[in-house]
């Protein structure tokens, strides 16, 4: 069972490889039926060549994931992370997502839950991180 | 079927309505906001309860204990169903601190008086068509607990 230091850090590798365009380090985080849910609510992405083909388009489209601050879960199973993802279509995409990555005994993601709405959406807003984190802060405090 | 709270936006007012409540320190204007039946886990992983009984008798220790909630900005899910919101919590370190020291989930300090549990967690709500919580699910763990001064 993957301790919490452990599915805490597997977020922030897979966000490591993804930007770095390692679409196969980044899938090798995960089991070969793993079932990837972008966005909940749409038809699931299955099993690893569908996967493959999720994150080749994702690097092609310059895609830069920004994780927050993770948390985990008492059972050794889940993580949860918040993360701002940039898209570059070349239409600037920018999302705001909270994400559940579920494991296997042996570390490895069997289900991934990426929760955003069409209201966590902006499209042709390109803000700076370090902006985005300072309206966070700004409105978490107001 | 309430679409202004089955909407995205309608979700996540909910989401932060129930921060509000717990805030507020009014435990039936917060079970207002969850059905009958509704079913929770707090922490996930470890239990899960069900129905107004269970839920009052875990709001009523948390408010008693000064839980004050920090809500952090909430996303909603495409299926028409959930919310999830960041959620840093703190209450008294009593009665909870020597349960969860019980459990292992954190080292009991020397002296509890005066000593606070602080909590990040992520909520996640699933919501009916009616505009009620049906499920809650707050996922945290032992390196998300901290006792403070």
């Amino acid at each position: 069972m993957p301790d919490e230091a452990f599915r805490k850090a597997m977020v922030q590798e897979y966000a490591r490889r993804l930007n770095a365009g390692d679409v196969e380090g980044a899938l090798d985080l995960f089991t070969d039926d793993v079932v990837f849910e972008d966005p909940v609510g749409r038809p699931p992405t299955v099993g690893r060549e569908a996967l493959r083909r999720h994150l080749v388009l994702s690097v092609e489209n310059h895609v830069e994931e920004t994780p927050g601050e993770s948390v985990t879960s008492m059972c050794g199973r889940f993580v949860v992370t918040p993360a701002r993802v940039v898209l570059r279509t070349p239409a600037v995409m920018s999302l705001y997502i909270i994400g559940i990555v579920e494991f296997n005994d042996e570390g490895l993601g069997c289900h991934v839950r990426a929760f955003w709405g069409m209201t966590d959406m902006t499209v042709g807003v390109a803000r700076h991180p370090d902006a985005t984190a300072q309206a966070d802060a700004t409105r978490q405090h107001a | 079927m309430n679409r202004a709270l089955t909407s995205e936006r309608g979700r996540k007012d909910l989401a932060l309505e129930h921060c509000r409540r717990v805030n507020a320190g009014d435990v039936d204007a917060i079970l207002e906001l969850y059905a009958d039946r509704a079913t929770f886990a707090d922490p996930v992983g470890w239990n899960v309860r069900t129905g107004r009984d269970a839920l009052r008798a875990h709001f009523e220790e948390a408010v008693a204990a000064g839980l004050r909630e920090v809500p952090g900005e909430p996303v909603a899910g495409q299926d028409g169903m959930h919310a999830f919101i960041p959620v840093t919590a703190v209450m008294d370190y009593l009665p909870r601190g020597p349960v969860y020291a019980e459990r292992g989930w954190l080292v009991p300090p020397a002296d509890p008086a005066g000593k606070r549990l602080k909590r990040r967690c992520m909520l996640l709500l699933q919501i009916d068509e009616t505009g009620l919580i049906r499920e809650s699910q707050a996922f945290w763990g032992k390196s998300d607990l901290d006792v403070i001064g």
